[in-house]
């Protein structure tokens, strides 16, 4: 195949995105959008307790409202209590979670779902909530992990113990690594939970189809989760359906069930169609954070700056359920020690319910919160070695070849010494202050961030590619579209393929009935496992089109290419032909010119638990960060003048996105830095709204200086790595680096707001 | 009560509440589906449209306020067979990933070159501080915007 | 439930003229940007909306010799725009700009800001240290106007009576050299409230300080002047000693709280260190 030699037509160009012109026309309809005659409208009563015994619910004053067509609670779920298994594919024991639709026995956390009224129209849902009488007898309930670890401490669920689960790694006697070590630097870093907020809300519509599936059509991250759905309804899986719309912004926040639930609870009892959008207050008060840590990093390491010995304690708050924490905290172990040969680690980690708001999927998935962990490390152990933090960083990079504290050795390219030599260098001179209270920093943070599924899950994905009689070619794909062009890179990969325009290339995605399974747009996976399945599924028929070619034209196959909606000699261009004429042709053969591929994932067993030694990721993106900021003692406001960034992307598909991708992470990661946390009063958060949990504006940001080495070592299409959540992970530890340098001060928390900063300098 | 308002260059009636929204008169009433809502507050700006000109958050203007007004959405800005500079310069830039922002940052970005038809990158930026987006980091919408300058003034 | 009635006058007669029209518990807005977020945040709706953001007369900035005056109904867009603003009061222009976003600042009034009386509202600082008048219209069609210094009571406690309107705001245009600055110190750069914000109005001779006004916001139950630094200032010559000192009586009359956007420690922190940084650059 001769793109091989990498004379790419449309990838590792800068395209607009296949779905943009819909976009800006403001003719996508989102899941919000949709309308169907006769909807009902939903809304849910949550709780205004964190922790309280649910005596009982009189929903008889909210049913007599004129216009409510039902009242739910607990008993009127066929299934309310299911288990959620995280692999959609391949069941893992041992650690399962509890998933509940509306509130029984107990309430959890401040928000949790209690009951759910549908009516003609949402001010009557209004006031159909305000007449649910619910009987709560207040607990004294558990906010802070440590606490909820005590003996005799408050039980968030029905087990004897509020620890979900914990996790080690061993590498070497850490003993003996300290009493080699010149220096011994300890902190206790402390991350916040934080929202994805995302614009859209969780919103969707659900309707009873003429065949009498029920039909669910939200903005969600996986639509897999239509066996979730039959299992609480006691439905077969296929009598659910499920569609994803494009998502107006995942992040992860719409990686478990949101909706979907409460929309089906309502078709299956009234057999009529119903909406439901979150509040934003809902929305930030009731759907899933990323997890807040307490992580003590006690670092040794020897004058010349190699780092001896690292001894991890990392503690997790899973707040109110179970949902993904063992999987995060699993990231948070394998990455703990960031890109970096260590010669003796050990790592432990615990996570643990709470009555706060229950932490899942957000992005980074516990590889970012490690990462300010140890890239601030970093930073103090150069500081107390006296060394260059670049000087440091590099003594200690890991290398293609090397093994991580796991074991498990890193096949695949990695280079992120040369981003972190790259940041610096793009960085330059420290910008000169000419004003008494504003003093200058530069920070660098590099990490490693997985892309592609933990490798015991089995992850497969799978793709339909076809061509129409005319040339033109259509993809059925389960992609969820989020955002990141899911499902603009499937196109684009067919039409390389195949010699076809992007605009050429018709996508069908998300839609369990429709499109085939593509697996969930989660863990950086998509591009890696779907954009694979299309791969070779397109090539498939490519191969079937150039073997027909050879055949017509009497050439040899190795002398054939598809480009320009033609089939091409390459030794003589004045015998090509259409390729809807060799379409034709296949089709009145009998060729076949479509393909379901499907694409596996390489496949491991679960890792040693006991000695934390093991493969968990099939690959890592290797990226760093540049900061400079520029500090205002008078008010402690740190300014952000220049931001650099550098990734290995592998090969990027459209540089266009992939710049995209790196700089829009780089902001979602600079507000985790900057000025992001839920504030909490006993699990009650008091910011629940987008005055308060503060996101940066355009106005609070500079531009970012992107730098792309392309080695072409990753797993994906064409030796492409994976960068939706990569791109964001260094941003707030750079972000801190800088400040620290600027103030000579250290921080240990995030965010580091102006109060904080003021706070360091003051002391 | 009924109210009249010109929408997107055409003349609509609509009947409200005088306690609704412009931005649900807008999105149940005359159907206007474009016009997003990210918070209901005025924090997000995803909202946005033009009202006799100027940029305004609709889900904090009550219905009857809009009555006898120019209401101007981003498919008043252009369609598929005419779209706008600023459409284009949002395609062509890579200033759209999830897209939920987009109709009511390019409203902005409209009343933003109505009043500065050659602003600089630091205005662009204040220009739109009103409009959050959680996917781009806003870099690109701020290149769409200088390059549909730069189109609007060669 | 029957509907909230709603009245959007187009000038001070049809205005008047509806007055008797009006029930007891009414509600005057304008922008509505902050009676929105209020009644879905469960503030009760009036029973009359009276919308004066389209009465000609509140529309207006003019200037009579000396004396300015601000219609209740300018938005925050038309202040930073205006002329006679920018080139009389450029601080009260510097507090209009930095309200909200341009979509709050297309509609949200210099008339509903000081009516909210938000402790962190923005132009107050910035009138108070203009020792404007406050304008009102009262249901029973009578007028009266105080000093703005007399209208903040406690948090969110105005000497507006509840059958009262503000019309408008008037001050004496600060002569053409007086030194004046508003500061905004927030939590980000865009779309934000302030933490703590600061008006400062300086008449100087030289190194001496003849006059000076100085304002407060979101460090105490109201916006405030500090009349402790005032006094302190006047008449003498600003050196860093003085200045030291002007940043230590300030806490005399500051009482800021603890909240979501900040402590105590914080607010008075930087009240201190941003109040000696506008009197250090006036006389540099």
């Amino acid at each position: 195949m001769s793109f091989k030699d990498k004379n790419f037509r449309i990838v590792g160009k800068p395209m607009p995105r296949h779905d943009a012109w819909e976009k800006v026309l403001g003719n996508v309809s989102y899941a919000g959008d949709h309308e169907i005659p006769g909807m009902l409208h939903v809304k849910v009563l949550r709780s205004e307790y964190a922790a309280a015994r649910l005596i009982a619910i009189d929903t008889s004053a909210a049913l007599a409202v004129k216009g409510v067509e039902t009242v739910l609670t607990a008993e009127d779920v066929p299934n309310n209590e299911t288990v959620t298994k995280f692999g959609q594919t391949h069941t893992v024991g041992g650690f399962e979670g509890l998933y509940r639709v509306l509130a029984e026995k107990k309430v959890r956390f401040f928000g949790e779902a209690v009951a759910i009224v549908a009516a003609k129209s949402p001010e009557i849902c209004d006031e159909a909530l305000k007449l649910i009488r619910v009987e709560y007898e207040p607990l004294e309930g558990v906010f802070d992990p440590a606490e909820a670890l005590k003996p005799g401490a408050y039980l968030v669920g029905e087990d004897d113990s509020n620890l979900i689960c914990q996790y080690k790694v061993r590498k070497g006697d850490i003993g003996a690594g300290f009493a080699k070590a010149d220096v011994i630097v300890e902190n206790t870093y402390r991350v916040p939970q934080v929202d994805h907020a995302y614009l859209e809300t969780e919103c969707g519509s659900a309707w009873l189809a003429e065949d009498g599936v029920l039909t669910i059509r939200a903005s969600t991250q996986v639509i897999e989760h239509f066996r979730g759905i039959a299992e609480v309804l006691g439905l077969p899986q296929n009598k659910v359906r499920v569609i994803a719309p494009m998502v107006g912004g995942g992040f992860g926040g719409k990686e478990d069930i949101t909706v979907e639930t409460f929309l089906a609870l309502v078709v299956f009892k009234t057999s009529k169609p119903c909406t439901m959008t979150w509040t934003r207050e809902e929305s930030l008060l009731s759907h899933g954070k990323r997890h807040a840590y307490t992580m003590k990093y006690k670092t040794g390491a020897s004058s010349d700056g190699k780092l001896v010995a690292l001894e991890v304690d990392i503690l997790s708050d899973a707040g109110a359920y179970v949902y993904l924490s063992p999987w995060i905290l699993l990231y948070s172990t394998v990455k703990a020690t960031g890109p970096y040969n260590i010669e003796t680690v050990k790592v432990d980690a615990r996570t643990v319910l709470t009555n706060n708001i229950f932490a899942s999927a957000n992005r980074g998935f516990g590889g970012v919160q490690v990462c300010f962990a140890y890239e601030r490390q970093m930073d103090e152990v150069a500081k107390a070695l006296g060394m260059d933090p670049l000087e440091l960083r590099r003594k200690n990079f890991l290398h293609q070849g090397d093994a991580l504290a796991t074991g498990r050795v890193l096949e695949h390219a990695v280079e992120t010494e040369q981003t972190a030599i790259n940041v610096r260098k793009m960085l330059g001179e420290k910008t000169v202050s000419d004003k008494a209270n504003i003093l200058i920093g530069q920070g660098i943070a590099s990490s490693m961030m997985s892309y592609g599924r933990m490798t015991f899950l089995h992850d497969t994905s799978r793709s339909y590619v076809s061509i129409e009689l005319d040339g033109s070619v259509t993809i059925r794909c389960g992609v969820q579209d989020i955002g990141c062009g899911q499902k603009s890179s499937l196109a684009s990969i067919a039409a390389e393929v195949l010699g076809v325009e992007l605009t050429d290339v018709t996508v069908y995605f998300g839609d369990t009935a429709l499109t085939p399974l593509a697996g969930t747009t989660t863990a950086t996976r998509q591009l890696y496992m779907s954009g694979n399945a299309t791969l070779k599924a397109a090539q498939y028929i490519r191969d079937n089109l150039l073997n027909k070619g050879a055949e017509v034209l009497k050439v040899a196959v190795e002398d054939l290419d598809l480009a320009d909606n033609k089939l091409v000699v390459d030794s003589d261009p004045s015998l090509a032909m259409p390729l809807a004429e060799l379409v034709k042709i296949c089709a009145s053969d009998g060729v076949e010119l479509f393909n379901l591929a499907q694409f596996n994932a390489p496949a491991r067993e679960f890792m040693d638990f006991t000695t934390g030694q093991g493969q968990v990721f099939a690959d890592f993106t290797f990226g760093s960060h540049g900061i400079e900021v520029a500090v205002d003692t008078d008010t402690g406001k740190a300014e952000v003048l220049k931001y650099v960034s550098s990734y290995d992307v592998g090969q990027a598909l459209n540089t266009l996105s992939a710049e995209g991708q790196i700089e829009g992470g780089a902001i979602y990661g600079l507000g985790y830095g900057m000025t992001e946390e839920i504030l909490y009063e006993k699990g009650r958060a008091l910011n629940a709204n987008l005055a308060t949990y503060l996101i940066p504006t355009a106005m609070d940001v500079p531009d970012i200086e992107v730098d792309m080495i392309e080695s072409h070592g990753g797993i994906g299409p064409f030796g492409a790595k994976g960068l939706g959540e990569p791109s964001s992970v260094p941003s707030a530890p750079a972000f801190v680096n800088a400040v620290c340098n600027a103030i000579g001060k250290s921080l240990s928390e995030l965010p580091a707001t102006p109060e904080r900063i003021l706070r360091a300098l003051k002391n | 009560m009924n109210i009249e308002i010109k929408f997107n260059g055409q003349t609509k009636s609509l009947t409200v509440k005088t306690t609704q929204s412009l931005l649900s008169a807008l999105r149940e009433d005359a159907k206007a589906k474009e016009v997003k809502d990210g918070c209901s507050e005025g924090d997000c700006g995803a909202c946005t449209i033009l009202m006799d000109g100027k940029a305004v958050n609709s889900c904090l203007v009550l219905a009857p306020a809009a009555d006898g007004c120019e209401i101007v959405t981003v498919k008043g800005l252009g369609d598929a067979s005419n779209p706008s500079t600023l459409q284009r310069g949002f395609v062509t830039s890579g200033a759209i990933q999830c897209g939920f922002c987009t109709a009511g940052m390019v409203v902005s970005a409209k009343a933003l070159l109505d009043t500065n038809p050659n602003p600089s990158r630091a205005e662009i930026r204040e220009g739109l501080a009103g409009n959050l987006c959680r996917c781009t980091g806003y870099q690109k919408i701020i290149d769409a915007v200088e390059c549909a300058a730069q189109k609007n003034n060669s | 439930m029957s509907e909230v009635k709603y009245f959007r006058p187009k000038s001070y007669k049809e205005l008047n003229d509806l007055l008797d029209q009006l029930p007891d518990f009414f509600l005057a807005v304008a922008g509505t940007t902050d009676f929105i977020p209020a009644t879905r945040n469960g503030a009760p709706y009036p029973d009359a909306i009276l919308d004066i953001s389209q009465v000609a007369e509140f529309l207006l900035i003019k200037k009579d010799d000396l004396r300015i005056s601000i219609g209740a109904a300018v938005t925050m867009a038309d202040l930073f725009t205006n002329k006679i603003i920018v080139e009389n009061a450029p601080a009260l222009a510097s507090a209009a700009k930095s309200l909200g976003a341009p979509q709050t600042r297309n509609r949200a009034t210099i008339g509903g800001n000081i009516a909210n009386a938000s402790p962190s509202a923005d132009t107050a600082p910035v009138l108070l240290t203009l020792n404007a008048d406050v304008h009102f219209l009262a249901k029973d069609g009578s007028t009266r106007q105080i000093p703005l210094t007399g209208f903040f009571q406690d948090y969110k406690k105005t000497a507006m009576r509840a059958d009262e309107i503000i019309t408008g705001f008037s001050f004496d245009a600060p002569a053409s050299d007086t030194w004046s600055r508003f500061a905004k110190i927030g939590q980000r750069n865009g779309a934000t409230i302030s933490v703590v914000n600061m008006a400062v109005l300086i008449s100087k001779e030289g190194t001496r300080c003849t006059d000076l006004k100085v304002a407060f916001g979101a460090v105490g139950p109201v916006p405030l002047r500090s009349p402790s630094v005032e006094s302190l200032a006047t008449g003498k010559i600003m050196d860093q000693e003085l200045i030291g000192k002007c940043a230590k009586a300030l806490q005399l009359d500051i009482s800021p709280i603890s909240d979501i956007r900040g402590s105590a420690e914080y607010r008075r922190d930087v009240a201190a260190n941003i109040l000696a940084r506008a009197l250090t650059d006036a006389f540099a």
